[in-house]
C-alpha cells in the first residue's frame, strides 16, 4: 500500500500504480530482491535508468526497464562512475573479436602505406637522382632547359587531354576511377604543397572529364524538353565547374605575407587620417571605435581621426568635440559610403587614409603592422586585414557552432584574400584597411558607380597599376549581421554589387590587369552569381521524377561512376585546402540559404546593372522572441514541398515504373533527399535563437582584480567583457550584494587602470559588473584595456574543430533533419496538429530506447561500498 | 596557469609577436609613451626629475588639459 | 642559500609586513626560510604571534654570551624560522653598536653558520641603510638589496637625489586608483632597470596582518596582496635562483 502511495505520488494514475504496485510485489516474491547486488542497483537506479528517474510512471515502464538492463548487461558497462568506455561491454567484445582480424589485417596494409606517404615528400626531395636530373638539366643551359619544359608541358597536356576525353566503357572508367581516387587518398597523407598540386590536378582532371562526357554523351537530342532542362542543369553544372577551376587557381599558394617592419626613426612614418564613415548607427557603436583609433600606437602628430557622418547628426557632433576628433558630415548622401569618403578627402592631407567602419574596432598594433608595406614600395595603394567578428553570425547562433567552427567570412580572410595577394590581387573591403592617398587621387577617389565600392576601387587601383597587400593577422574586430534578415540584405547588396562591377567595368576586358588578377576578380564575381545554378541543383532531380524528362540521358551506374569521383576529389582538394576555414560541404549550407535571395539581384544587375539602391547594413539589435523566420523561409518551404512530392513520385515510380528506371529512380531520390538535408540546414539556419544581450560579450580570459568599497581586494579572471560591462571570476566566492560599489582593476602592458563599477549579479565566483558611469578618459582606458588589447583576435580559431570531411558531410545531413524538426516546432498549430501525433509517436518509441546512465554520485558510491 | 603566465597574459605586445612568431618585432609603445609625458606635464616633480626646465619647449608646445590631480 | 636583505627607502613603506609575507610566501613554495629582524624596534615578530612582551631574541641572547645569539631562533612552521631582535634597554643597545662597530663582519660570519640550513635568509632591515650607519650591520656582498617603496612623491624625490644604486625596487601599497601613483610607477619602470615587476597592491588585508598577528597569505589567502606576494616570491625563485 505504501507503494501504491508512493507512485501515486510521482504522479501515476489509480490504475498504472495499482498495476506497478502489484508487480513489484511479485518482484520481491520471486526475485532475491534483498541481497546485496540487488540492493545496490535499487539503490541508484535512477542513475541506471536515466529515462525513468523522473518521470511519471506509466505502463511502459517495466519494458522500458527491462530494455535498459538487457543494454546494460550486454554493451555497456554498468559501471558508470568510470564513464563510458564502449570496449568494456559484453556484446561489443565479442562484436570485435570477429572483426578484429579483418580490420588488423586491414591496419596491416594501410599503415605502413600511411608512414611511406608522409616520409615520401622528404625521400624524394633528398634524392640523389633527383638532384643529378636538375643538375642535367641545368648543364644543357638555357635552351636545352627550355626544351625539357615545354616537351614535358606539351606531353603533360597531351595524357591530360587523353584523360579526359577518351571515352571508357563502364569497366574501364570504374578502374580508372579508382586508381586517381586511389592516388588522391594516398596523397592526402603527404605533407607539402606539391601534394597539393598533384590532387589539385588530379581533380581538375576528373571533373573535366566529367564535364567532357556530360556534353558528349548525356544529351537527350531526340526529345525536346530532355534537351532543354538538360542543357539548363549542363549550363549550370558548368558553371560550377568553372567556379571550382578558378578557385583553385586563387587558393593554390596562400601568400602568408609577413608584417614589414617601420623605420626606427619615427619622423619617417607617414601621416594617417582614420576615418570612420557612418550612416545611422547608434552612438554608443560609434564610440567604442572612435575610443580605440584614439589609442592606436601611432605618433599624436602624424594621426587624426574623422568621424564622417552622413546622417549629419548633432549627437555626433557634440561627441567628437568631446574626445576632440574631426567631424565631416554633408547634407546629401550621393554616392554613400563612396561618396562620403569623396566628400571627406577633399579635407583631409595625410599621406594614407585609413578606413574603419563604424562598428569594426582597431587594435592598437594596427598601424605599426600595416603601414611598413607603404615604405618599403612606393606603388604600394591597399593594404588590406581581415574582417573579424566577435559576435555570432546568424548561422553561427542558430546553428550554435560559434567559435567551433570557421564562420562564413573566414574563407575569404583566411585563405581566397591570402591566394589574391600573390597575384597582386587584394580586393578592398570597406574596411579595416590603409589606402594611399595619392593613389586614390590617382584614380579620382572611391569609385561610385556600384553598391560595392570597395571591390571596384580596388580593381580601379589595380588597373591604374597600383600594388596591394593582405596582411592575415586580425586586427580589428566588429559586429557581425545579428539576424538572418540583415545577413541576407548585406550579401543581397554585395552579390549585386559585384555583378554590376562585371557589366560596367568588367574585369576580363580593359587594360590594366595581369591575367590572374582578371582570374581572381571575375571568381569573385561569379562567385555571386551562385543563386540560380544552386536552385537549379535543388530542382533537377524533379525533373525527372515529376515530368519524367531525361536531364542526364545516361544509364545510372554510370552516372555515379562520372559524378561521384568528381565529388570527392572536389571535397579531398577542398578539405585539404580549405580545411581550416571551411568544413567541407558547409559552403553548400551557406549557398543554399541565399541562393534564392541573390538569384534575383544578381540577374537584375547581370541584365540591367545601373538599377537598384544602395542598402545600408542594419546592425545592433534583438530578436524578440524564439521564432522562425517565416519570411526568409518560405522558398525554401517551397522548395521543400516541391522535393517532398518528388519523393512521393519516386515511390509511385519505383512501384508501377518499368523496371529498367529503377537504377534512375533510385540515384533521382537519393539526390533528392540531399537536397531536401539542404534545404532542411537552410530552414535551421532560418530558425533564430534568442540574442538575450543587448551588448555584445567578447569571451577572455584575463587577470583582473576586483576592490570592494572596505578596501579589500581580490584577483580573479575576467572572463567576458562588453561595452558596458564585464564578468570577473573570482579566486574565491565572495557574498556581493547587487548594486555593491566596487572598483575593476584591469592591467596592460606593465599599466594598470581601475574602472568603478556595480555588481549587477554575483553566481558563484563570477561576479557581473556594469560599468555605467565611466569618465571620457576611463572609457578610453576601458577600451584600450579590452577590446583594443594588440592580441585580442589571434587565438581566436584555436577552438576550432579540425575538418574531416566524412564526419562534415554527415553533420551537414543531421543539420537538414534538425532543420525540418525545428519547422514543425515553430509552425502554427494547424499544421503542427496532423504532424504531432506522428512525433509523439516516434518520441514515445524511442522512449524505449536504452540511455546511458549517469555517473553516481561520489556519497552515494561512499554509501555502497 | 603559473604566475610567469598570469603577467605574460597582461603583456599584449609580447602575445602579439609571440603568435605572430617574431620575437624580435620592431614596436614602438607610442601610448606609454605619450602617459609618460601626459605624467611628466602633469606633475613639476617629475618633469623637474626628467631635466626638464619649467619653461622648456616641452612644457609650452604640448600643453595638456587634462592634467588633473587626482 | 641566497641572503635578501629588505629596507625601506624611507621609514614607514612596510618593509617588515612585507617580509613576513615574503617569508611565508616562499615557504609556501616549498622553500626553507629563515626571517631575521635586523631593526631595533622588533616588529616582525608580532607577524609570527609572539607575545607583546616577549623580549628574546638574537641580540638579548647575544648579550651574555656572544656564541648563544642562536639560540633565539625561533621554529614557527616546518621549515619557516624566525630570529627576533629582542627587547635591549637603551644603554644595553649603544652597548651591541659598539660591539658590532668593532666587529664589522659579525654578520657576515653568523650568515655563515646559518648557510647550510636554509634556502633564503631574509633580512628585515631599519629604512636607511648607509654603511657605517648605527644598529646596521655590514653584509656580505653577495646579499640581494630590496628596497621597499611607496609610490609616492617623497620616494620619488629620494630616488632622484639619493639613488638606489644597484638595489632591486620593490612597489609597495600600490593604489591604481591614484593618477601620481600611476604616473609614477610608469616612470620608474621606464627610469630603473632594477624595479620588480611585481607591486604590491594597497590591500586592507595587509594592514589587517599585523592587527591579527600573522603575515598576509595566512590571514587573507584569497586577497590580491597575497597573489602579489606569491608572485614575488616566485620572481625572487627565478631572478635569485639557486638549486634548492
Amino acid at each position: 500500500m505504501t507503494r501504491y502511495r508512493r507512485y501515486r505520488q510521482r504522479g501515476a494514475l489509480p490504475f498504472t500504480a495499482a498495476v506497478l504496485s502489484v508487480g513489484t510485489a511479485l518482484a520481491w516474491l520471486l526475485l532475491r530482491l534483498d541481497s546485496p547486488q540487488w540492493q545496490r542497483l535499487l539503490g541508484n537506479w535512477r542513475q541506471y535508468y536515466p529515462q525513468l528517474a523522473y518521470k511519471r510512471p506509466t505502463l511502459g515502464d517495466p519494458l522500458r526497464g527491462l530494455v535498459q538492463t538487457v543494454w546494460l548487461l550486454l554493451i555497456r558497462p554498468a559501471r558508470p562512475a568510470r564513464g563510458a568506455d564502449l570496449s568494456r561491454g559484453r556484446g561489443v567484445r565479442w562484436l570485435r573479436r570477429l572483426g578484429s582480424g579483418s580490420l588488423a589485417m586491414v591496419q596491416r596494409v594501410r599503415q605502413p602505406l600511411v608512414q611511406l606517404m608522409r616520409r615520401l615528400p622528404r625521400m624524394i626531395g633528398g634524392s640523389h637522382a633527383l638532384a643529378q636530373t636538375q643538375q642535367r638539366i641545368k648543364a644543357s643551359g638555357t635552351t636545352g632547359e627550355r626544351v625539357f619544359y615545354w616537351v614535358l608541358a606539351i606531353v603533360g597536356m597531351f595524357i591530360a587531354l587523353l584523360c579526359v576525353t577518351s571515352p571508357f566503357n563502364l569497366y574501364a572508367q570504374l578502374i580508372f576511377v579508382l586508381t586517381l581516387g586511389g592516388m588522391a587518398m594516398l596523397m592526402r597523407y603527404m605533407p607539402g604543397r606539391f601534394p597539393t598540386l598533384m590532387m589539385i590536378i588530379l581533380s581538375i582532371t576528373i571533373s573535366c572529364r566529367y564535364l567532357w562526357w556530360r556534353y558528349t554523351s548525356t544529351l537527350h537530342w531526340a526529345n525536346d524538353l530532355d534537351l532543354i532542362l538538360g542543357m539548363i542543369l549542363l549550363l549550370a553544372e558548368t558553371y560550377s565547374w568553372l567556379v571550382l577551376i578558378l578557385s583553385f587557381v586563387q587558393s593554390v599558394w596562400p601568400l602568408r605575407r609577413p608584417v614589414k617592419a617601420l623605420p626606427e626613426d619615427r619622423r619617417l612614418w607617414p601621416t594617417v587620417d582614420l576615418v570612420i564613415p557612418t550612416y545611422n548607427e547608434d552612438l554608443s557603436v560609434v564610440r567604442t571605435t572612435v575610443m580605440a583609433a584614439l589609442g592606436l600606437d601611432w605618433p599624436r602628430d602624424k594621426l587624426t581621426v574623422y568621424i564622417l557622418d552622413d546622417g549629419a547628426r548633432e549627437s555626433f557632433r557634440a561627441f567628437a568635440k568631446e574626445v576632440g576628433v574631426g567631424y565631416i558630415d554633408r547634407h546629401d548622401n550621393r554616392g554613400a559610403k563612396a561618396g562620403n569618403l569623396n566628400h571627406a578627402l577633399e579635407r583631409l592631407t595625410g599621406d594614407l587614409v585609413a578606413v574603419f567602419d563604424c562598428d569594426h574596432i582597431p587594435v592598437r598594433a594596427f598601424l605599426q603592422l600595416t603601414v611598413g608595406w607603404f615604405l618599403q614600395d612606393p606603388k604600394m595603394a591597399l593594404v588590406q586585414t581581415p574582417h573579424h567578428f566577435f559576435s555570432a553570425d546568424p548561422f553561427e547562433h542558430n546553428l550554435g557552432s560559434f567559435r567551433r567552427k570557421p564562420n562564413e567570412g573566414e574563407l575569404f580572410y583566411g585563405l581566397i584574400q591570402d591566394g589574391n595577394d600573390l597575384w597582386n590581387a587584394t580586393f578592398f573591403c570597406g574596411s579595416c584597411a590603409v589606402l594611399r592617398r595619392s593613389a586614390l587621387d590617382d584614380i579620382g577617389g572611391f569609385a561610385t558607380q556600384t553598391v560595392t565600392e570597395d571591390a571596384h576601387t580596388a580593381l580601379r587601383l589595380h588597373r591604374a597599376g597600383w600594388n596591394s597587400a593582405y596582411m592575415r593577422i586580425p586586427l580589428a574586430a566588429g559586429l557581425a549581421t545579428d539576424s538572418l534578415a540583415a545577413h541576407v540584405r548585406q550579401r543581397i547588396r554585395w552579390a549585386r554589387g559585384m555583378v554590376q562591377i562585371f557589366r560596367l567595368d568588367n574585369p576580363l576586358l580593359g587594360k590594366g590587369l595581369s591575367l590572374f588578377q582578371r582570374l581572381c576578380y571575375a571568381n569573385a564575381m561569379l562567385h555571386f552569381l551562385s543563386g540560380l545554378p544552386r536552385l537549379i541543383f535543388l530542382t533537377a532531380p524533379l525533373a525527372f521524377l515529376l515530368l519524367h524528362a531525361y536531364v542526364i540521358y545516361a544509364p545510372a551506374v554510370l552516372l555515379l561512376l562520372y559524378v561521384l569521383p568528381h565529388m570527392v576529389h572536389a571535397s579531398l582538394v577542398n578539405s585539404r585546402v580549405q580545411g581550416p576555414y571551411r568544413q567541407t560541404f558547409w559552403g553548400e549550407v551557406y549557398e543554399s540559404v541565399l541562393a534564392w535571395y541573390i538569384m534575383r539581384p544578381t540577374l537584375v544587375a547581370l541584365f540591367s546593372p545601373k538599377r537598384g539602391a544602395f542598402d545600408v547594413t542594419v546592425k545592433g539589435g534583438m530578436n524578440q522572441s524564439d521564432r522562425l523566420d517565416w519570411q526568409i523561409a518560405r522558398p525554401y518551404l517551397v522548395l521543400a514541398a516541391l522535393n517532398l512530392v518528388g519523393l512521393g513520385f519516386a515511390v509511385w515510380r519505383f512501384s508501377y515504373g518499368p523496371s529498367n528506371e529503377y537504377g534512375t529512380v533510385v540515384v533521382s531520390s537519393l539526390w533528392v533527399i540531399y537536397n531536401l538535408l539542404l534545404i532542411g540546414a537552410a530552414l535551421a539556419v532560418a530558425a533564430e535563437v534568442r540574442q538575450v544581450r543587448k551588448f555584445q560579450r567578447v569571451p577572455v580570459k584575463l587577470p583582473a582584480a576586483l576592490r570592494l568599497p572596505d578596501g579589500h581586494l581580490y584577483p580573479g579572471l575576467l572572463y567576458d567583457y562588453s561595452d558596458g560591462g564585464a564578468g570577473i571570476e573570482l579566486d574565491t566566492e565572495r557574498d556581493l550584494a547587487p548594486a555593491t560599489e566596487v572598483m575593476l582593476l584591469l592591467e596592460r602592458a606593465g599599466r594598470e587602470f581601475v574602472f568603478p563599477g556595480k555588481v549587477m549579479r554575483t553566481v558563484e565566483r563570477q561576479v557581473g559588473i556594469s560599468l555605467a558611469g565611466l569618465t571620457l578618459q576611463q572609457r578610453i582606458d576601458y577600451v584600450q584595456c579590452t577590446f583594443a588589447r594588440a592580441d585580442n583576435w589571434l587565438g581566436w580559431s584555436d577552438s576550432h574543430v579540425p575538418d574531416r570531411p566524412l564526419r562534415s558531410f554527415f553533420d551537414v545531413l543531421a543539420l537538414g533533419a534538425m532543420g525540418y524538426y525545428r519547422v514543425i516546432e515553430y509552425a502554427p498549430a494547424w499544421v503542427r496538429w496532423p504532424i504531432q501525433p506522428i512525433i509523439s509517436a516516434s518520441r514515445w518509441l524511442l522512449s524505449y530506447f536504452p540511455r546511458m546512465p549517469r555517473p553516481l554520485s561520489s556519497d552515494s558510491m561512499k554509501s555502497t561500498t | 596557469m603559473t604566475q610567469d603566465d598570469w603577467k605574460q597574459r597582461n603583456d599584449d605586445i609580447a602575445r602579439l609577436k609571440q603568435r605572430l612568431g617574431d620575437e624580435d618585432m620592431a614596436y614602438q609603445d607610442i601610448s606609454r609613451e605619450s602617459e609618460l609625458l601626459a605624467a611628466c606635464r602633469r606633475w613639476p616633480l617629475l618633469a623637474e626629475s626628467e631635466g626638464w626646465s619649467l619653461q622648456g619647449d616641452a612644457l609650452n608646445t604640448q600643453t595638456d588639459d587634462k592634467a588633473q590631480p587626482v | 642559500m641566497t641572503v635578501v636583505a629588505l629596507s625601506g627607502i624611507r621609514g614607514g613603506t612596510g618593509t617588515t609586513s612585507v617580509v613576513a609575507a615574503l617569508g611565508f610566501a616562499l615557504h609556501t613554495l616549498g622553500q626553507r626560510v629563515l626571517m631575521v629582524d635586523l631593526n631595533p624596534r622588533n616588529l616582525l615578530r608580532l607577524h609570527f604571534n609572539l607575545a607583546l612582551e616577549s623580549a628574546d631574541g638574537w641580540a638579548v641572547a647575544g648579550q651574555e654570551d656572544e656564541a648563544r645569539w642562536s639560540e633565539a631562533l625561533l621554529q614557527v612552521l616546518e621549515g619557516l624560522h624566525l630570529l627576533p631582535y629582542g627587547t635591549l634597554a637603551a644603554n644595553a643597545l649603544a652597548g651591541l653598536e659598539l660591539h658590532q662597530r668593532a666587529h664589522p663582519d659579525l654578520w657576515v660570519q653568523r650568515l655563515q653558520t646559518l648557510h647550510a640550513h636554509f634556502d633564503w635568509i631574509l633580512l628585515d632591515l631599519p629604512a636607511t641603510l648607509a654603511d657605517g650607519q648605527p644598529g646596521v650591520p655590514m653584509l656580505p656582498d653577495t646579499v640581494m638589496r630590496l628596497r621597499v617603496l611607496e609610490a609616492d612623491a617623497a620616494c620619488h624625490a629620494l630616488l632622484s637625489t639619493e639613488g638606489a644604486g644597484d638595489d632591486y625596487l620593490l612597489v609597495n601599497r600600490f593604489d591604481p586608483i591614484s593618477q601620481l601613483q600611476r604616473d609614477l610607477l610608469l616612470l620608474w619602470g621606464e627610469r630603473h632597470s632594477r624595479l620588480i615587476p611585481q607591486v604590491i597592491h594597497r590591500d586592507e588585508a595587509m594592514a589587517g596582518a599585523l592587527a591579527w598577528k600573522s603575515p598576509v597569505g595566512y590571514y587573507a589567502p584569497d586577497a590580491l596582496a597575497t597573489r602579489d606576494v606569491r608572485s614575488l616570491a616566485t620572481w625572487l625563485l627565478a631572478e635569485g635562483g639557486h638549486d634548492a
